[in-house]
């Protein structure tokens, strides 16, 4: 194994490589910070669009059948997964070089790891940083 | 692979409780009620800076979190987003925790559209386009 991530206590796990040690603690500032992602990419979407003089409901289709209006959020839910996912990416990112002074592509060049590997990581990484295990239900507002 | 993980990453609430039926219930949102919890640890613990508050571990955080007593704003506030209210039988009172749970529900903002969208679809049973 090229790296090991090693539990401490319940807010504490090292990131072990090549005689490299790195302590990550999941307190409430950075449960804040990734709490703040979908709000964050939510509130960037709004501005980009006043900036191109539109706002989400020009992004809506309006269907009107009879007396009932219909309305299709196809085209805010992809945009905003979009903006979702890269505002993840960002934070992410700005938490490896908070940790390990290094960004997520820098970490696993640093490690040495191929493209399967890098998916692993990525996965145990964002465990490291939620405290999350693969047993937690994924719960959302839907379910 | 690694884009997936991450979008199920930002729907993991760092907060939940869990009800009779199992369902997971998002109930705290970190960067607006933080502030109402940081009153209550400085009150009740030690006070500390805001910058001290914030690199409490998680875990200790959520041990002192649960101890809240009721006389806390923030029970209070917790409890309106969680409770059954049709479990009650008193009108008045079911008017009473309705309203406090329309004031206190967590934003928006907090949830994606796909999300929003989900919940708004059961409630008026439409799923047409």
């Amino acid at each position: 194994m090229k790296y090991e991530f090693k539990k401490i206590d319940a807010d504490t796990t090292e990131l072990i490589y090549k005689n490299k040690n790195f302590t990550i603690k999941r307190d409430v500032g950075l449960m804040r910070d990734i709490q703040s992602a979908v709000s964050k990419a939510k509130k960037k979407l709004v501005f980009d669009l006043a900036k191109e003089g539109l706002t989400k409901k020009d992004l809506v289709i309006t269907k009107t059948e009879g007396n009932k209006t219909y309305e299709d959020n196809t085209n805010v839910v992809a945009l905003e997964e979009e903006y979702t996912n890269e505002a993840t990416m960002e934070m992410f990112d700005e938490l490896c070089k908070k940790f390990f002074k290094l960004g997520i592509a820098e970490l696993v060049i640093d490690i040495g790891l191929t493209e399967e590997e890098s998916e692993l990581f990525g996965m145990e990484l964002m465990s490291a940083f939620t405290g999350a295990t693969s047993d937690d239900e994924i719960p959302s507002k839907s379910n | 692979m690694l884009l997936q993980v991450l979008q199920v990453m930002t729907k993991y609430p760092v907060n939940q409780t869990r009800r009779k039926s199992n369902k997971m219930f998002f109930c705290f949102a970190y960067p607006s009620d933080l502030n109402q919890a940081y009153a209550f640890y400085c009150a009740r613990y030690k006070d500390i800076e805001w910058d001290e508050f914030l690199k409490i571990g998680k875990s200790t955080f959520m041990k002192k979190f649960n101890s809240m007593p009721e006389s806390e704003p923030l029970y209070t506030i917790i409890k309106s987003r969680t409770m059954n209210i049709d479990e009650l039988k008193d009108k008045d009172e079911k008017k009473y925790w309705r309203k406090l749970r329309r004031i206190n529900r967590i934003p928006d903002e907090y949830y994606t559209s796909k999300e929003i969208l989900l919940d708004l679809s059961k409630k008026t049973k439409e799923t047409k386009l």
